[in-house]
């Protein structure tokens, strides 16, 4: 007598959720073979149901409140015994355990609409938006309407939008820190690439974010702390702009009891942006540092530190924090500059070309300060000079550094701070060019970065290094405390077990590797 | 309800986020309070959505 | 220019202030406004025979051989595309219908009545599961069946209810949906707790008229065994709640959603009489066994009218175990109906989920919103086949497709921006 190619199995005085019985029926037509699985109750119009399945259920005996198990094959006659078997014996299996049943992961619910995120948090103040450029300024718009401040941290937001958006934002009393601001800090807490530093008496104001970075993590080595790291987004303090929120940054700082020192950072502003932001300073009575990247040697002015790098800035600002003399601080910081000479004498001296490879735009741009006037002029795909732009990004002329923030790498790809494989593979390109003496790295650390930044990069200095051999020496800084997830003295001695030669700051970095190279 | 910046240097941030979502997880890791939306841009084409916008700012 | 928060208000205030109620039953042809003889009703937006999906086909060709109008499959097919039958919506008459929702002039529908504004709504009794003609069904059960309910089911529940109202006791349907929410139904896929209640209100007045102890047995039976009776009666009462919406200047709100197994339509308060329509959505549904995708037909039933009315999709919080049919968890029916509230004007004021704290369901669908945020109504339904005769071959979760909402705000603005 052939066998049939169906099975039929009654579980007597048995219930389950008619639901829980299609999704096993669901599991079951999974395995190869089963052609229809059917666990129904047995009601009469699920006899009917399954009849229509194509079951002959002749001799089944089951009633309302016995479950049904129906497994039917296809496959050849002589495997048939052994397959509605196994089928049933997974039906029971699945019962005991039914598939689709996850853990409840809790899974947050994230609101279609701003009103739907309103109310689940009545409370917020502030928007953090990354969507693209081209939607980024309506959002805006809508959450200023709201009466929320607004961290624009997309990019491509055209100029007038901008200036659209600061204005009806400033009307509010309300703050827009962006477009294209990568780095906030606010009581503390850290939001898109930031670190995880104390909170303290100094608070910042910056354009950029890495140079947000690189000043927060120098006050943090020095024991100081910073409350608040305000960025305005690179355009706000050009003409077109005027600095609104600049200056509305700096006039709240000023006026809150919470902030003793207020620093101010960036590329130099336009010449009016610059007097307002001075006035503004000398006016709010409190120790104040203003950090114009590669601005001109001006000085001091009345009480007001200028300073042109990165870490003097936050040397200059540690000082007055702790009640000391400023300008003495910065004098011994560039004593200290000066000693780095004898570092780059241990290392050896090298001969032939620098070629930086940086992931933050303010530490690229301070870093061809630093090195131009050491070795002079310096190119890159964000120069100093024109003159001095390459003509191929991914080509190196003579000195160079290059950006890898900027967008000819970024479209379509995460950005260099997440995502190091770009420049990893790079740093084997230059070793592979007989010319080159000095490479030259930035290492960013914080939230929203890479989680082993240092790892991910090692592998090309490896490779760089079976090219080259000692002919390179490799110079890297790390913006980044060991409270960050990646733990800075973690990613130091990564990079140090491969003879990396770490300073503690991009300016030193700058130096060190401009020195090698020197004479 | 206007919130000016003043309160949100006083309180904290208080956060939606829109956009990315390893912001908003960075954020829940500092155990700071934040939503995270799951924005996509409007099915109303640009023309639609700027005539409902300002239906609704007419009838008001 | 129209406030259009302030007619929001309007409408959804006269939807939530409805008060339903059965107040008897009667025959298609006597009881439902502007019921012809030679006339069907059906679910969703107009149609034609052409342009009808398989389960309305099976459904009017059962109802042509119910009506005794033909005696064959073959003869009712013929019948139908000779165009001496009229096909209208049940909306267009006040009426609403499950999945084809064929209404034919001897079937007996309930009456309902929306106490506090006047108006009324009808609705045929629920046949069961299996070989229905609500799923395209023509086989003779099916009208064996239809005759039972015209016979027996019709008059023995007509009994019941009209001593019901004499004693102004009448079944009140929006108090039986409020409590079958707290029971595990959600009032469109589940209906269990329905059911009973309702079995429960109406057994004494039935055991006091009906003079047949068999017959009423066998309706109790018939009751028993149809853990869906329950969804006709809701239906009826979300369609006297929300035509009552209907009609309000400047509103929004939507009243109708509908299939009928070819398109998806929508009609909005402030927008006067017309249909929004698009192609119906196809479900993605668990399958019974012996189905695949491929047989599913689209989106079909007036069914859509629960989560118009509040419940249905829009209350899975409230029915978790519906959400297993796509493989969720407990907190994804609750993000769905969370998801819900972002496109409604408010809460409901009787309908309340316990695993929300007892909030209220998100009511009031509001076309701008759809329009601004991309999201659309989740509907939990029954997918039938798409060969007239076959049956349910499923049954899940469908969102409601976007475009009939996008068509009604364009139409909004141009009827109200005044440019």
């Amino acid at each position: 007598m052939p066998s049939s190619n169906q099975r039929i199995e009654i579980i007597r005085r048995t219930y389950y959720d008619s639901v829980t019985l299609m999704l096993v029926a669901k599991e079951l037509l999974k395995t190869g073979g089963v052609s229809v699985a059917s666990l129904s109750m047995g009601t009469e119009a699920n006899y009917k149901i399954m009849g229509s399945g194509g079951f002959d259920l002749g001799g089944v005996d089951a009633t309302p409140n016995d479950l049904i198990i129906a497994v039917k094959t296809d496959v050849p006659e002589g495997e048939r015994e052994a397959l509605l078997e196994g089928a049933l014996e997974k039906a029971k299996e699945y019962l005991a355990n039914p598939p689709g049943r996850k853990a409840d992961s809790g899974g947050d619910y994230r609101p279609k609409s701003l009103d739907g995120a309103l109310s689940v948090l009545p409370g917020a103040n502030l928007a953090l938006i990354s969507v693209a450029g081209k939607y980024a300024g309506d959002v805006a718009m809508d959450c200023i309407g709201k009466g929320l401040n607004v961290m624009l941290y997309s990019d491509n937001v055209p100029v007038e939008k901008e200036v659209e958006i600061k204005k009806a934002a400033a009307e509010k009393g309300l703050l827009v820190m962006g477009p294209d601001c990568g780095t906030i800090i606010v009581r503390g807490v850290a939001m898109g690439m930031a670190n995880a530093c104390p909170t303290g008496p100094v608070s910042i104001v910056a354009a950029a974010g890495t140079g947000l970075q690189e000043v927060h993590v120098q006050l943090a080595k020095r024991g100081v702390g910073v409350l608040h790291g305000i960025g305005t987004g690179g355009r706000d303090v050009r003409r077109e702009v005027g600095g609104i929120m600049c200056l509305q940054a700096v006039n709240a700082l000023l006026a809150d009891d919470e902030v003793k020192v207020l620093t101010v950072l960036g590329k130099p502003p336009a010449p009016e942006v610059e007097q307002k932001i001075l006035q503004a300073v000398k006016a709010g009575k409190k120790p104040a540092v203003l950090g114009f990247i590669g601005g001109e040697a001006k000085g001091d002015s009345g009480g007001v530190f200028i300073c042109r790098e990165l870490e003097e800035t936050a040397a200059v600002a540690a000082a007055l924090a702790k009640g000391e003399d400023g300008a003495r601080a910065r004098e011994n910081l560039f004593r200290e500059y000066e000693s780095l000479r004898q570092r780059a004498e241990t290392i050896g001296r090298r001969k032939g070309f620098l070629r930086g490879l940086y992931s933050g735009g303010t530490l690229c741009y301070e870093g061809q300060l630093i090195a131009r006037d050491i070795l002079g002029p310096i190119r890159s795909n964000t120069p100093l000079e024109k003159e001095m732009k390459l003509e191929d990004s991914l080509k190196s002329e003579q000195h160079s550094m290059v950006d890898y923030g900027e967008d000819e790498f970024t479209q379509g790809r995460l950005h260099p701070m997440i995502d190091v494989s770009l420049r990893a593979e790079r740093i084997y390109e230059e070793a592979k060019d007989p010319e080159v003496g000095v490479i030259l790295f930035d290492v960013v650390l914080g939230y929203g970065c890479n989680d082993n930044p240092a790892a991910g990069l090692a592998e090309g200095i490896r490779k760089a290094q079976s090219a080259a051999g000692d002919r390179i020496a490799f110079v890297a800084s790390i913006c980044g405390v060991d409270t960050d997830p990646q733990n800075a003295s973690e990613q130091r001695r990564i990079l140090e077990e491969l003879g990396v030669h770490v300073c503690e700051s991009n300016a030193r970095a700058a130096r060190l590797a401009a020195m090698i190279l020197e004479g | 309800m206007t919130m000016s910046m003043t309160k949100l240097l006083k309180e904290g941030p208080k956060v939606v986020n829109i956009g990315v979502e390893q912001f908003y997880a960075d954020l829940k890791t500092q155990k700071a309070e934040a939503v995270s939306m799951d924005w996509k841009p409007s099915a109303a084409g640009g023309d639609l959505l700027a005539r409902l916008k300002k239906l609704r700012k007419g009838g008001n | 220019m129209i406030d259009i928060e302030k007619a929001n208000g309007e409408a959804l205030s006269r939807l939530l202030s409805a008060q339903p109620l059965v107040v008897g039953m009667g025959k298609a042809k006597e009881t439902v406004p502007g019921m012809k003889d030679r006339m069907l009703l059906h679910a969703g937006p107009p149609l034609t025979w052409e342009t009808a999906s398989g389960p309305i086909r099976g459904g009017v060709m059962a109802a042509c051989m119910y009506e005794g109008w033909a005696h064959t499959p073959e003869e009712a097919e013929k019948l139908a595309a000779s165009g001496a039958i009229t096909f209208d919506p049940c909306h267009h008459h006040h009426a609403v219908g499950p999945m084809a929702g064929i209404v034919s002039p001897s079937m007996p529908v309930f009456v309902l009545e929306n106490r506090t504004a006047g108006n009324t709504s009808y609705v045929t009794m629920n046949e069961g599961l299996g070989k229905v003609l609500r799923m395209g069904a023509f086989a003779p059960e099916v009208i064996e069946r239809l005759r039972w309910m015209e016979k027996v089911l019709y008059p023995v529940l007509d009994a019941g209810i009209r001593l019901s109202v004499e004693r102004g006791q009448e079944l009140d349907v929006k108090n039986m949906i409020a409590q079958a929410l707290h029971m595990g139904d959600e009032l469109h896929n589940r209906n269990k707790a329905g059911t009973s209640l309702f079995l429960r209100a109406i057994a004494p007045f039935l055991v006091e008229t009906c003079r047949n102890a068999a017959d009423l047995a066998e309706v109790i039976r018939f009751i028993d065994k149809n853990d869906h009776f329950f969804l006709n009666l809701a239906m009826a009462a979300g369609k006297a709640s929300t035509e009552a919406a209907h009609g309000v200047e400047g509103s929004s709100l939507v009243t109708i959603m509908a299939r009928n197994g070819t398109e998806f339509g929508i009609k909005v308060s402030g927008l006067g009489d017309d249909w929004f329509t698009c192609q119906a959505a196809l479900p993605d549904v668990l399958l019974f066994p012996g189905f695949t995708r491929e047989d599913t037909n689209r989106d079909i039933g007036d069914s859509a009218i629960m989560e118009t009315y509040g419940v249905g999709g829009f209350a899975l919080a409230a029915a978790p175990a519906i959400v297993q049919f796509i493989g969720g968890t407990p907190k994804d029916a609750a993000n769905y109906t969370l998801e819900m509230y972002e496109i409604t004007g408010g809460e409901n004021n009787m309908f309340t989920i316990p695993a929300l704290n007892f909030r209220g369901t998100p009511t009031g669908i509001d076309i701008l919103k759809v329009a601004e945020t991309g999201v659309t109504p989740v509907l939990d339904t029954g997918a039938a086949h798409r060969e007239p005769g076959k049956g349910q071959v499923g049954a899940g979760i469908v969102r409601m497709p976007a475009e009939a909402f996008l068509k009604a705000a364009g139409a909004f603005a141009d009827r109200y921006l005044g440019e």
